[in-house]
């Protein structure tokens, strides 16, 4: 199938979101509109069995430029991903804003979709480095806009931070496109290693740190906790969950297989940096108060992990990889959903002040269980195979590395379980409850539809790693 | 030069039109004739109502027209925004437009020029012109300001550029710069050559407000009337970068030992020194200066990449794109603020709220600017980026890049106060001229994710 078909559809959604105006039940049908039918696109393309679902035309003749795009094994998770995540996105903004849903707010995530679609499908460097700067400008208009008075400095130095790394991707890039003889910018012709190791170096360096800042990795993290903190809910959603997946997709899709060089002899140091990443973001989150911030340094924690596996260039990290982004991208949604509901209704974002929540909500309360078992790796929640894999390449890389990282089971524990513990458990907290509405039904259905997919991915790992595996085996050939 | 005469035939019948108290009529006839004189250009023999003499000393070539077309188009929405300025009542509307047109006789002359005398003659048609208009808020007193000081330090850079000029003629025994260039390549070991090359660089470099000869530009865009700056901003330096081209690229392209190593420091003071004086402006005007020497900067990459005639399309597409987004900027901005000549940022705050239209292309000109994806700044800085990395110039694309980033700093905060503030706001939002604003932005767009089109328009020129 052609992929052209997928990208029509959050352009159509934001031409047509534009025009809805404040009708909740339209924008809500438009919502699982958009989601149903890229799920079945996507659905379809695999049924294809990802032959010949490619498209090739050019763009810019001048210097080369392709509009190539095609769905691909390793691309399909991270698209459907996207399809989630920008349904709760979409869903939280509605959900939460009954009486005054922004037009504006919902069309600029719907363009979002379309940046993180062409860049996931993307098989021309420049198409793929054209959105993924174009995607930080939804993003930062949403958060600017509706966030804290604190968000639009938090959100600039996220800007600043992105667009400083991505100025570096560019100029690889041009190094690419000036060095290889082929006068165009398609991955193809990059790939078959003519690069001299020392370039490789280089190039490593520059697209590695678009990345990490990108994803973020420990230590080009620092706009990450303030920028997912003081953001309005459903930036913070699309960043945890799915842009900060570009950095991973741009790391398994470019660094991996162009620069292996590059990984290899410059990996150690940043598997060294990430790894403390996981311990220190899981120590912070532990001593955190505010519910978005605990949720912010865990996200890094994780995140940590996943970057230390990447880099290790070990087969069995790398599937964990992608297991660990879809389900962390489910999870970290999820929560910052339930984070909202909570903040909304109790004015407070301190857990301090929370508390005794499970005798308002029960629904609420098993929800958010549920994406806590997923966030701790519980077995049979989706969190699990993936930080199994993780740590098991890991461990193979270098075993006292995976003792240290194998703490950020223990330590996600005490910080997840710490929060649900003051939040939801215990008696509750003077008038912290008084105005505590029941959960709206739409809120449930669509909580209850991501919390059902921590099960069915944490029972059905192979789904996943059947589609993703082979392609993963093909950029270990580039080692 | 068919051109160059209908100019100064322009300019002369405006100021006889001048009689009519018609202010209308002014600005119709000033851009309509622009028109004429830009489809002129394309399609009229440029030899014709020629003197003798001067066929040889201009020479309107490809690189003539693409810079001519560019200076020609951007001033007929020029005198169309200038309109809310001359109509006040002290200004001289039938002068102030003949002028701006006498200035355009001598941009004309400065992208065109093959010899030393029609170089110095258009270098002081434009700058003699500008010296005054500057000046044209009379009742102002930076206005004044503004005029005087560029007055006497243009005068100085003019002095340079003779005193160059004059060694440069001692040195070879010519004024007509090719032949010049190919008596310089056969003795190289002349030190009154080198000289020359310097003064003239140095003056020129002075003319297009390049760091560290960059002083005189903030105060004189401030003071200057808002369209007066505009002008300033997009004319002057298309005039002038097409003038240094011809002289740098075109004829001494060659001899780049010569002064590629001064260009190169320039280049790099201007993009540090522009982007971090620009962050700490609280007037826009002031910002848009010092970003200005930070864009002449970023302008300057195409002739130290030595490419020969290759570069041109680079260098015409990133003028227009930067001159686009700035025409659409202050537009929006003439018409936030009238004629009042101190837009300081914090007076955008809010405005958002009150003109949605306008704030969203003004937001899409600064991001052009910002050289963010999705307009066309960004091809017009990867267009002179590719090369720069081609002719291996990393080291200066690394200062670029480092720079761009503080760049967007600064081109965000125009964004930030006009969206993310409460405050209310104080802007007029009637303007009949917002058309501009709009077509500009689109524009912008377009070029931004179809740069084929405006490339393969730039190539037929």
């Amino acid at each position: 199938m052609n992929p052209i078909y997928l990208l029509l559809m959050p352009i159509g959604a934001v031409l047509i979101s534009l025009g809805l105006g404040k009708s909740v039940l339209l924008h809500k049908l438009l919502s699982v509109l958009v989601f149903v039918s890229s799920v079945a696109l996507l659905c379809l393309s695999y049924h294809d069995g990802f032959g010949n679902d490619s498209f090739t035309a050019p763009w810019i003749q001048t210097i080369g430029v392709y509009f190539a795009v095609a769905f691909t094994k390793l691309n399909f998770w991270f698209l459907m991903l996207t399809s989630i995540v920008v349904f709760a996105a979409s869903f939280v903004h509605i959900t939460q804003n009954e009486d005054n849903p922004r037009t504006d707010v919902l069309a600029l995530i719907y363009g979002l979709q379309l940046c993180l679609f062409m860049v996931f499908v993307a098989q021309d460097l420049l198409l793929f480095y054209f959105f993924f700067e174009v995607s930080i400008l939804p993003i930062y208009f949403i958060s600017s806009r509706y966030g804290s008075p604190a968000a639009v400095r938090a959100t600039l130095k996220f800007f600043l931070y992105t667009l400083f790394g991505s100025l570096f991707m560019l100029l690889a890039i041009l190094y690419l496109y000036t060095s290889s003889n082929a006068g165009n910018f398609l991955m193809t012709s990059f790939a078959g290693g003519s690069l001299g190791a020392n370039a490789q170096h280089y190039l490593f360096l520059a697209f590695f740190l678009a990345f990490a800042i990108k994803m973020p990795l420990f230590p080009f993290h620092s706009w990450q906790s303030d920028a997912y903190s003081e953001s309005p809910v459903e930036s913070t959603i699309l960043m945890s969950g799915i842009l900060l997946k570009m950095g991973i997709y741009g790391m398994l899709a470019i660094v991996l297989p162009l620069f292996p060089a590059g990984v290899k002899d410059l990996g150690y140091i940043f598997i060294g940096l990430s790894a403390f990443g996981v311990i220190y973001g899981a120590l912070i989150a532990t001593v955190q108060y505010d519910i978005r911030k605990i949720l912010a340094f865990s996200s890094l924690s994780h995140i940590g992990l996943i970057g230390t596996g990447l880099l290790t260039y070990e087969s069995s990290a790398i599937d964990g990889v992608v297991l660990q982004m879809f389900a962390h991208g489910i999870n970290i949604a999820g929560l910052f959903f339930v984070s909202e509901i909570i903040i909304k209704r109790t004015g407070t974002r301190d857990v301090m002040q929370m508390g005794g929540l499970t005798q308002k909500s029960f629904p609420l309360t098993v929800l958010f269980f549920l994406f806590l078992l997923g966030s701790i790796a519980v077995p049979l929640s989706n969190g699990f195979p993936g930080e199994f894999q993780l740590l098991m390449g890991i461990f193979h890389y270098n075993p006292a590395l995976g003792v240290v990282c194998g703490l950020t089971v223990i330590f996600s524990s005490v910080y997840m379980l710490r929060l649900f513990q003051k939040a939801m458990l215990g008696n509750p907290n003077g008038k912290f409850l008084e105005n505590f509405k029941a959960m709206s039904s739409a809120e449930t259905i669509s909580l209850s539809f991501l919390a059902s997919l921590v099960l069915i991915f944490g029972l059905f790992p192979q789904v996943i790693s059947s589609i993703s595996s082979s392609a993963i085996h093909l950029l270990l050939l580039a080692y | 030069m068919l051109t160059i005469t209908l100019l100064s035939i322009l300019g002369m019948v405006l100021l006889f039109v001048g009689f009519a108290k018609n202010i209308n009529l002014t600005i119709t006839l000033a851009s309509l004739g622009l028109l004429a004189c830009l489809g002129s250009l394309f399609f009229c023999d440029q030899s014709l109502l020629t003197p003798a003499g001067l066929d040889t000393q201009l020479s309107f070539d490809p690189v003539a027209n693409k810079f001519s077309a560019l200076i020609l188009g951007f001033s007929v929405f020029i005198v169309v925004l200038a309109g809310s300025f001359i109509k006040k009542e002290y200004v001289q509307s039938a002068e102030f437009l003949a002028v701006m047109v006498f200035s355009l006789v001598g941009a004309v002359m400065l992208t065109a020029f093959t010899h030393m005398i029609t170089l110095f003659v258009g270098l002081e048609t434009l700058s003699i012109s500008l010296y005054v208009l500057a000046g044209t808020d009379k009742k102002s007193p930076e206005s004044n300001e503004a005029s005087l000081k560029y007055l006497l330090l243009g005068a100085f850079a003019t002095g340079l550029i003779l005193f160059g000029m004059a060694m440069l003629y001692g040195a070879t025994g010519e004024l007509d710069f090719s032949r010049m260039a190919s008596i310089a390549a056969t003795k190289v070991d002349s030190s009154l050559f080198i000289f020359g090359i310097f003064f003239l660089l140095v003056g020129i470099l002075f003319k297009i407000s390049a760091a560290p000869f960059h002083f005189w530009s903030p105060d004189v865009y401030e003071g200057s009337p808002n369209v007066v700056m505009l002008f300033m901003s997009v004319v002057v330096k298309i005039a002038s970068f097409a003038a240094i081209y011809r002289i740098f690229n075109l004829y001494l392209g060659n001899l780049s030992f010569f002064w590629w190593d001064l260009m190169y420091y320039a280049c790099l003071i201007s993009l540090v020194l522009g982007n971090v004086m620009a962050l700490i402006q609280t007037s826009l005007k002031r910002q848009l200066a010092f970003s200005s020497i930070s864009q002449t900067g970023y302008l300057l990459f195409a002739l130290l990449v030595l490419k020969g005639d290759a570069i041109l399309d680079s260098l015409v597409f990133y003028l227009f794109a930067y001159g686009t987004a700035l025409l659409v900027s202050f537009s929006v901005l003439m018409g936030w603020f009238g004629t009042s000549p101190d837009i300081y940022l914090d007076k955008l705050k809010g405005a958002g709220q009150k003109d949605k239209g306008g704030s969203l292309v003004l937001t899409f000109a600064f991001l052009s600017m910002a050289g963010i994806p999705l307009t066309g700044g960004f091809f017009a800085k990867l267009y002179l980026f590719a090369p720069a990395m081609q002719g291996g110039l990393i080291t200066l694309l690394i200062v670029g890049i480092l720079s761009s980033v503080v760049g967007a700093c600064y081109y965000f905060r125009p964004i930030i106060n006009v969206w993310f503030s409460k405050n209310d706001s104080s802007i007029e939002t009637k303007n009949s001229l917002q058309w501009i604003a709009y077509l500009g932005g689109a524009v912008i767009l377009v070029t931004g994710l179809f740069p084929d089109t405006l490339s393969a328009l730039i190539a037929m020129m």
